[in-house]
């Protein structure tokens, strides 16, 4: 009504008027992003240019020192490319759970808004509480994993996941997925009740099966959704810190170790706050493509008009 | 027209609100120093738990806080319990803003580097009321530097040897090992039906540090030579780290999931007689106690194992009450503080707390010698070391500490296949490289 008003008006001043009742209204909004995001984005740009330690109070400029170390850096290359690896990984597994999920709670059976409530658990349990009972669960001594598979002589010895270079990653994958799914079998669902009814009953008069229905009417229906879904778990995932952290800290011997909880080590275990902002600056970059590409193709796509 | 003045009758509302909001708060700054003149004062008291219980801790605070506040109607206090996770990271929040809390309390070493730094406040005063620096343990020596004290001792704990009477008798043994040679030979016995000889954390965290700094002193091990010089790459440093690498990779006496291990699950396997021995913190004694009644009575501690100096040797900790520099109110913080250091109370702190007293006349108390867990912890402390403190406050040496860098040093010989003389000399360039590194600020 207000931008009615301003487009409308033949008068200056009142445009002014209404120009400055906007902007008053969008105060407290500007005033909360610039004190959440904007000040501890460029306080952490302004650290990133310097020598800063933890807990010491004196410090200095010494420009792009820190991210020129960071190419030279190891366990930052190592620690991209387990990002890389445990994103890839989550977000397939995830992706594959949730359809599968989506496709079997979209037919009629019995107690079918039990299971649609139930499988949504996960997505709203609290991180400590999913990664304790993970750990429950792998432990060794007590853990039902390993008395299950000691039981029926799968293994002859119990294996703790987490304490395993070689398995960790596994470890932390499946609390992983586990916690992820719902929401992806939840936009598939709502995806795969979205589809026109009669395009099936068309396959159908046209002779497809019930594969062919599914491959040539269901899938490409769900295309938009895929998208959407893959890219948000790119960024929930590349940047996620707590499970992985809960889990296993990034070990044994480093082999989970990933972007977000290296910047943490480097920060809050080393104290090199400097070098842990120009990391932090690093991953942001990362993160801000992955989330440019999410807002061109829902504008491109025009997603949610959909 | 109307509608618009509406509007901004709303808009104008909602400011003077926000205006009134940030009034109210310096009102309220001002509320409190007019109290101040009335002799009415609020002390702000930030404390990460130092038990092992949190309801029986929360119990004690909240019991002698209540006391505190009757004998002195003009002082309140308002006890904040903070999270491990993150109050350190809080703490350095403060003292950038300049808004602290009155009092903390932190281990010594800890209260010594803010004092050092300029942010916590000299205490020798009430160190000189509480009967001068002779009323306490030698472990209080953490908590002053140079003869200023920065913190006041409230507790000190080690870790040391628990172990399972009936799976040792079981085993034909009558004591727990005294010797680094008995623990390989007694572990290696016990090690057999799915039972470890010992328990002790291998992994790359705080845990797994504190044992190897343990192992480090008993085998007549330095970080530091007299003149400053790191000289972590020593012979005996060697030997205490292929001695505790050796019990895990070549004796195979330490359950291989221990690289896993968080806080308590120690405590679980030794209540639930899966390792034969462990080291632990004496002070999980009391929880031992409250998951384990049944099984508490098989469960015996001693001192650590003599290493190859002749003493045993362990990691210390310690906590206390520091002044924040910003503090409002430090002549009052400085009476909670002594009220707090008082024998009954300082006695009864050890009972629920599973820590072990730094006052002289209360450490060896027959009473609290009684609980075998207390008893191994007195003993221990006596031989206990720190790092870093024996040595003053060696700017370099806490990022190392924060570092888990000696932990990372086991990781490397057991997990990353460095042999323990490259781990050493690592671990040696990285201490130079930290202190250097904090030299520089």
């Amino acid at each position: 009504m207000a931008k009615m008003q301003l487009l409308n008006s033949s008068k200056p001043i009142s445009n002014f008027k209404i120009r400055g009742q906007v902007l008053l209204f969008l105060l407290p909004a500007f005033t909360a992003i610039i004190f959440v995001m904007a000040y501890p984005m460029i306080k952490g740009l302004d650290i990133s240019f310097t020598n800063r330690l933890l807990t010491y109070d004196k410090y200095s400029y010494i420009g792009f020192q820190n991210f020129l170390a960071m190419f030279s850096d190891n366990f930052f290359w190592y620690s991209l490319v387990n990002s890389i690896k445990l994103t890839f990984w989550a977000a397939a597994g995830t992706l594959l759970l949730g359809f599968a999920l989506a496709v079997l709670l979209n037919h009629q059976f019995v107690f079918r808004d039990f299971f649609r409530g139930a499988l949504f658990i996960p997505w709203v349990m609290p991180s400590m509480v999913t990664a304790l009972m993970f750990r429950w669960l792998y432990n060794d001594f007590y853990g039902y994993f390993n008395y299950m598979l000691t039981k029926y002589h799968l293994i002859a010895q119990p294996v703790n996941l987490l304490a395993d270079p070689r398995l960790a990653w596994a470890g932390v994958l499946l609390p992983i997925i586990w916690c992820n799914y719902p929401f992806v079998m939840l936009v598939f669902l709502a995806a795969l009740q979205s589809i026109d009814k009669s395009l099936y009953e068309a396959a159908h008069i046209d002779g497809a099966n019930r594969l062919q229905a599914f491959w040539f009417v269901t899938l490409p229906g769900l295309i938009p959704a895929f998208v959407i879904v893959i890219i948000l778990e790119i960024i929930w995932t590349f940047a996620s810190f707590d499970l992985v952290f809960l889990l296993t800290r990034g070990g044994p011997a480093d082999s989970t170790l990933t972007l977000s909880l290296y910047i943490y080590k480097q920060a809050f275990e080393a104290k090199l706050l400097g070098y842990a902002s120009a990391l932090g600056a690093a991953l942001f970059l990362i993160l801000f493509f992955v989330t440019m590409m999410y807002f061109s193709f829902v504008r491109r796509t025009g997603f949610y008009e959909k | 027209m109307k509608k618009k003045g509406i509007s901004y009758f709303l808009m104008a509302a909602f400011f003077a609100a926000c205006i009134l909001g940030l009034a109210g708060c310096s009102q309220k700054k001002t509320a409190e120093q007019n109290s101040t003149e009335n002799k009415i004062v609020t002390i702000e008291f930030s404390y990460p738990p130092y038990g092992y219980d949190s309801q029986k801790e929360d119990a004690f605070w909240k019991k002698y806080i209540a006391e505190f506040e009757k004998e002195n109607p003009n002082i309140k206090v308002n006890f904040t319990v903070e999270s491990w996770d993150n109050v350190y990271t809080k703490w350095d929040g403060y003292f950038a803003s300049g808004d602290t809390p009155d009092i903390g309390y932190a281990d010594g070493v800890q209260g010594v580097e803010y004092g050092v730094q300029g942010k916590a406040l000299p205490l020798t005063d009430v160190i000189d009321a509480l009967g001068g620096e002779e009323v306490f343990t030698k472990d209080s020596k953490a908590f002053q530097t140079n003869g200023v004290w920065y913190s006041i001792p409230n507790c000190v704990a080690a870790p040391v040897l628990a172990y399972r009477k009936d799976l040792l008798k079981a085993a034909g043994f009558s004591e727990p090992p005294k010797t680094w040679d008995e623990l390989v030979s007694m572990s290696k016995k016990l090690t057999k039906d799915g039972v470890y000889g010992l328990g002790m954390f291998t992994g790359e965290n705080l845990l797994t540090q504190q044992i190897m700094v343990g192992f480090m002193k008993a085998a007549g091990g330095r970080v530091l030579d007299e003149k400053g010089n790191v000289v972590v790459n020593c012979p005996e440093n060697l030997e205490a780290l292929k001695f505790m690498t050796d019990l895990a990779k070549v004796h195979k006496v330490v359950p291989p999931s221990a690289v896993d291990w968080k806080y308590g699950d120690d405590v679980n396997v030794l209540g639930t007689g899966k390792v034969a021995t462990d080291i632990m913190w004496g002070g999980y004694g009391t929880l031992l106690e409250s998951m384990f009644p049944n099984d508490y009575q098989n469960i015996g501690f001693v001192t650590m194992p003599v290493g190859p100096s002749g003493h045993s040797g362990s990691f210390t900790g310690s906590g206390g009450f520091f002044l924040f520099n910003k503090a409002e109110h430090p002549k009052e913080a400085k009476e909670f503080i002594k009220f707090m250091s008082r024998e009954e109370i300082s006695k009864e702190w050890c009972k629920i707390s599973g820590n072990v007293s730094p006052f002289k006349s209360i450490a060896n108390d027959p009473e609290l010698m009684k609980m075998e867990w207390y008893k191994a912890v007195s003993q221990q402390s006596d031989t206990a070391v720190e790092l870093g403190f024996d040595y003053g406050f060696v700017p370099g040496l806490d990022i190392l500490h924060t570092q888990y860098r000696y932990s990372r040093t086991v990781g490397d010989v057991l997990l990353r296949n460095m042999t323990p003389e490259e781990a050493l000399k690592t671990l040696h360039d990285d201490c130079i490289a930290a202190i250097e590194k904090a030299k520089k600020q």
